[in-house]
């Protein structure tokens, strides 16, 4: 009798656990989305200051929009470039909108730039690096995920950026 | 007998090397020197733009240029070019700082560090560490590390924001 009622408590109570193990390994995994875009910028406004320490030594901050194509997301970011020669590291915010212009994401960016000349004697610039979801902002509490990027520019302040990484929310 | 003979002429060879030890030693070590020196400088050039995830936040470049005043009396010329990235009451320094003394020497250095707003909003404490990059003229080949400690005051526009700062700089420089 007693041995029933042993099990009579077992076994719903195995099921529940079951259950809810289920449901937690179900919901991590569609917490972590795999996320890639190609987005176009074009430069908005840019300032540099010479350092008169090396030749060719700038530090520059840019404005660009641009668009997440696949996503249909509006973009803007805002970088410090330090250059010697076209080349260095650059760092900075990019803020996600919806078509709507709200603010949807806040993310942060660093990243290498090289530069180099075309076969016709153009300087092209390139950049590659890492993004990361600003986890502060209010609206997006627990929100995090990050990746990586990489940019290249097509012609005078327009650039096509290929991105992909995971967001977990 | 033969045992003994090459005892003494270990015991010799062992000296030597210690001595030859001893003279490379001496003569490759610099002298560890210290330089203090405060510099005055004011904002000339300031480009801020807002990343507006929070009130006051966003990434700025600035240019500065003022006097360092050496303890031993000397003068320089001094710029420098700053990254920023400031939220409303803190700010992340990248800093590349030169300095042109009268006889035409300078040095270059690059600092990281932070700062952070008064209660009252009038002033921001800034602290820096960093290392030499180069160096000419008397300075040619100049190594080591520097900690400054500043104060601005005022608004962070050209012409305006004052910045006084002590610097303690630890270098050494190639013998000749």
């Amino acid at each position: 009798m007693e041995q029933f009622q042993k099990r009579r408590i077992a076994i719903p109570l195995s099921v529940a656990i079951l259950i809810f193990a289920l449901s937690v390994m179900n919901s991590i995994a569609e917490e972590k989305k795999k996320v890639s875009d190609t987005t176009y910028w074009f430069v908005t406004k840019t300032e540099a200051i010479k350092v008169n320490e090396a030749k060719g030594h700038i530090i520059q901050i840019s404005e660009s929009k641009g668009i997440n194509v696949g996503r249909k997301e509006l973009t803007i970011c805002r970088n410090i470039y330090d250059l010697v020669k076209g080349n260095g590291t650059l760092r900075g915010y990019t803020t996600l909108m919806g078509l709507d212009g709200k603010v949807t994401k806040f993310l942060k960016q660093e990243g290498k730039v090289i530069s180099f000349l075309s076969a016709e004697g153009k300087p092209i610039m390139t950049a590659e690096g890492t993004w990361a979801v600003v986890p502060e902002h209010g609206s997006w509490g627990g929100s995090e995920g990050g990746g990586t990027w990489k940019l290249k520019m097509v012609s005078d302040g327009i650039f096509i950026m290929d991105w992909e990484g995971e967001i977990v929310e | 007998m033969n045992t003994k003979k090459s005892m003494v002429i270990w015991v010799f060879i062992g000296i030597f090397i210690i001595f030859l030890l001893l003279f490379l030693t001496t003569n490759s070590a610099q002298a560890q020197l210290t330089m203090k020196f405060k510099i005055f400088n004011n904002v000339v050039k300031f480009e801020f733009m807002p990343f507006p995830d929070e009130k006051g936040h966003g990434v700025g470049i600035m240019s500065r240029e003022g006097l360092a005043l050496f303890e031993n009396g000397e003068v320089g010329n001094q710029s420098a070019v700053l990254a920023l990235d400031m939220k409303e009451n803190t700010v992340k320094l990248d800093v590349v700082t030169t300095i042109v003394l009268r006889d035409g020497s300078s040095f270059v250095f690059r600092t990281k560090g932070t700062g952070e707003k008064s209660p009252d909003g009038k002033l921001w404490f800034t602290k820096q560490t960093g290392d030499f990059l180069r160096g000419t003229g008397k300075y040619e080949g100049i190594k080591g590390t520097i900690n400054i400690v500043g104060t601005q005051y005022g608004m962070a526009e050209a012409g305006k924001g004052h910045w006084i700062a002590d610097v303690t700089a630890s270098y050494t420089l190639p013998s000749k």
